[in-house]
């Protein structure tokens, strides 16, 4: 706590000043006129309190000596007990810009869109739960001075001939950066940070511990090198396309370099160490039972990003409201033979599936942290510092994709070279749309087998059965119409299955598991 | 000369006048009925024997109805080398020309009705009507009963040219399912679109960063120059000549609908 030099009272960052804020004696302090002697020791320290969350491991720093009656990462209503600790200083600070009432404001407009989240996550009580919270970012710092030499060329067609001349495009090449942020939080998800990025860094000022003392400040968790080579990447692609754009270099084709190393070579890139740097975020989460869904504004320009949890009863009651127009539009201008009727709901039910496969491979990498390299090294699933690549499931999706291209392509070949007749060709799309459904199915299994508690499973088989169904009527050309709106009704039913499958695992997308930091001992499902 | 040359226009016009009634003028002396009113006919040709002189003196009553909107026929066969959907359209061709009208015709050679519409007929009896018109009396035809087959068509022509409604239970039945699958849909995408996290892409993230970048004493310095022989007229396709993209062959233009029994 830093007290105030006039009354003793109990000094807090107050945003719309920029100052430190004595309420008692209204007071307001230049907050590099106030330390502490424990704000400044050996080796780059300072101390501060932790407090932790007994349930979750969830650490967070604070200036104030007040414990904090929930916990912002699992959303647990706990007394969290509280130590003092030496941290390091960052070397600097991005001041809270937006207050509270800003970040509520934003937050409420973007929820005036959202129309099937629960009720208590619009709620004005629990909006009030937004808390301020300084994330740790590492600032990769590179320089790229040296010799440039590109290949560069130009062509011009003169007559019945193309004259291509050739040039070295040379100079010298002075490149700074002097920060380029990665989240150092492995509590504060990538897509998260990713999506609540630009922080300006214009507003950055050195760190003093007292712009802390109202608010809260993650710990840095993830090592400095983690990111390193998603930030050269960023740094070597920017420079490059810079040089390309570079008024004497703009009007030749410039060779292309596609590997990384390559670039850091040609580039002279080199790494000029890492800031520690903090940001201001107002962050809230929303516990649903074992899930949590977290709300984040950037505290500097009012961005939100939010998880959108489900009330599936909501959304039910809302589509079949919405069921009701629709189901007049259709009467009005759909009205399709039964055995076309068949063909167009298979369509859908395709469609449908491939819905539910894409979101099983969401669902997939997000459990397995595939796109977050800072909770995989974690978690110790991953040792490797490389930069992020595409997972496994990504070539298992572009196999599927291949797969349902090559089955698209050889029907329309097929349907156009034998000139089919209508009959043969309503064969041949139930054909495809079956040969899809089976390596929808085929794929997905895959993918499902990996995740545990999930729920449903049978839609991919049932979208295989009723289309094969399908098929068999197409073949079997029975004369009453009774067989084709019972296949009719039995493919639509599927299709409703499935989609129950996707919106009952939203959720699993929408929220997250409940945080577990490097804990010992407590409920781990709690 | 001026007269003789009007008189031979005008001899000329009411001869085309006459050849282009030709169809209506045929129709006329097999129709069993022509409506005083609006001149349009009535046609029944059961060459497959089917119906009874009774029943088609019941058909003739309700067609003699609906010869109030446009021409109405009803043709069996007991043979046909072709399509029933092709038969139909010939023979509509041949008997009503493109003057409103429809026609239902039961095939007994490939065990199909179909109804074709033209005309003002065709503005309120289009392709799905027929299908639904076809879809509600197929079943009779399946168990034999001809007469209630093209009696239940004729009845649910007439009530939509009336401006009533006709039975689609399936249909309804169907579009409901449809309606509640597409509604959950369009809620998903709307869902999905909501929550959405957009991702700022490079020139955003690098447009807040402090950074510089400069290219020193920038030059170009000249290799050496290749050419290639590529002659223009070998990438083009300097087709010339007037190509037609022909109108499929003079189809009429009116909605059919049918089924098999």
């Amino acid at each position: 706590m830093y007290e105030c030099p006039n009354c003793g009272g109990n000094l807090k960052f107050e945003i719309s000043s920029q100052k430190l804020y004595c309420a008692y004696c209204d007071t307001r302090l230049d907050p590099y006129a106030v330390t502490r002697e424990t704000d400044a020791l050996e080796g780059g320290l300072y101390e501060t309190n932790a407090f932790i969350c007994p349930q979750c491991g969830g650490q967070m720093l604070s200036g104030d000596n007040d414990a904090t009656a929930f916990c912002s990462y699992c959303g647990a209503a706990n007394i969290l007990s509280s130590r003092i600790v030496r941290e390091k200083r960052p070397k600097y600070i991005i001041p809270f810009q937006k207050t509270k009432e800003d970040c509520k404001k934003a937050y409420a407009k973007k929820m005036r869109k959202a129309f099937f989240v629960p009720k208590e996550y619009k709620d004005a009580a629990f909006i009030d739960g937004f808390r301020g919270i300084y994330m740790p970012y590492w600032n990769y710092r590179f320089s790229q001075q040296g010799e440039l030499s590109l290949d560069g060329k130009i062509q011009e067609s003169k007559g019945d001939y193309i004259y291509t001349s050739y040039y070295k495009l040379r100079g010298e090449l002075d490149a700074v950066y002097e920060g380029c942020p990665f989240d150092a939080s492995s509590g504060f998800y990538d897509n998260i940070s990713q999506a609540l990025a630009p922080f300006d860094a214009a507003g950055e000022v050195d760190f003093t511990p007292s712009y802390l003392s109202g608010f809260y400040a993650e710990v840095a968790d993830v090592e400095a090198d983690v990111y390193a080579a998603e930030a050269r990447i960023l740094v070597n692609e920017n420079t490059y396309e810079a040089i390309k754009e570079e008024k004497t270099f703009r009007k030749y084709e410039v060779q292309e370099h596609c590997s990384d190393a390559k670039l850091t070579e040609f580039l002279h890139t080199k790494s000029e160490g890492e800031d520690s740097v903090l940001y201001p975020v107002w962050f809230m989460s929303y516990r649903n039972g074992d899930r949590v869904a977290y709300a984040v504004v950037n505290g500097q320009t009012g961005k939100v990003v939010a998880d959108m949890p489900l009330d599936v009863k909501k959304y039910l009651l809302t589509s079949l409201a919405l069921a009701v127009p629709v189901f007049f539009l259709l009467n009005l201008f759909l009205t399709l033979r039964p055995i076309v009727l068949i063909t167009v709901c298979a369509v859908l039910q395709m469609i449908v599936s491939l819905i539910y496969y894409s979101e099983l491979g969401e669902i997939s990498r997000r459990e397995t942290f595939a796109d977050d390299k800072a909770v995989l090294i974690k978690t110790k699933k991953r040792r490797s510092k490389k930069p992020l690549k595409k997972d496994n499931s990504t070539n298992e999706d572009n196999a599927l994709a291949g797969g349902i291209i090559l089955i698209l392509f050889v029907s329309v070949i097929l349907s156009f070279c034998v000139g089919l007749k209508t009959e043969w060709l309503g064969i041949l799309y139930m054909g495809v749309l079956l040969g899809i459904s089976v390596l929808i199915f085929v794929q997905g299994r895959k993918k499902y087998r990996k995740l545990k508690d999930l729920r449903g499973g049978f839609g991919l088989v049932s979208a295989v059965v009723t289309t094969a169904v399908g098929l068999v009527l197409h073949l079997w050309k029975p004369v009453s119409d009774l067989w084709y709106y019972g296949g009719v009704w039995l493919i639509l039913l599927s299709v409703i299955f499935l989609i129950t499958d996707v919106i009952r695992n939203y959720n699993r997308l929408a929220m997250r598991k409940l945080p577990q930091f490097e804990k010992k001992g407590g409920d781990d499902n709690a | 000369m001026h007269n003789r040359i009007r008189n031979i226009f005008g001899g000329m016009l009411m001869v085309t006048v006459f050849l282009l009634s030709v169809p209506i003028r045929v129709l006329a002396g097999q129709a069993v009925y022509t409506n005083p009113d609006t001149d349009y006919c009535v046609i029944l040709e059961d060459d497959a024997g089917i119906l009874t002189e009774t029943d088609e003196a019941s058909l003739e009553e309700i067609m003699r109805e609906i010869s109030v909107y446009g021409n109405v026929g009803l043709k069996t066969i007991s043979r046909n080398d072709t399509t029933a959907e092709k038969y139909l359209e010939e023979y509509y061709r041949q008997k009503f020309g493109r003057d409103s009208g429809i026609i239902f015709l039961i095939d007994m050679d490939n065990r199909k009705i179909w109804l074709r519409s033209d005309g003002n007929i065709q503005r309120t009896i289009k392709g799905a009507e027929l299908d639904t018109i076809a879809d509600n009396c197929y079943r009779f035809a399946s168990r034999g009963d001809y007469f209630s087959c093209a009696e239940e068509a004729f009845s649910e022509i007439k009530a939509l040219l009336e401006g009533r409604r006709i039975a689609r239970p399936m249909k309804y039945g169907s579009n409901a399912l449809l309606a509640v699958i597409l509604a959950m849909l369009i809620n998903y995408c709307l869902l999905k679109w909501g929550d959405r996290k957009e991702i700022p892409d490079r020139k955003k993230l690098l447009s807040k960063m402090k950074y510089h970048i400069r290219v020193v004493n920038p030059r170009a310095e000249f290799v050496r120059t290749t050419k290639r022989y590529v002659p223009k007229s070998s990438g083009g396709s300097d087709s010339s000549g007037a190509g037609s993209s022909g109108g499929g062959g003079g189809g009429s233009s009116g909605s059919s609908g049918g089924h098999s029994f």
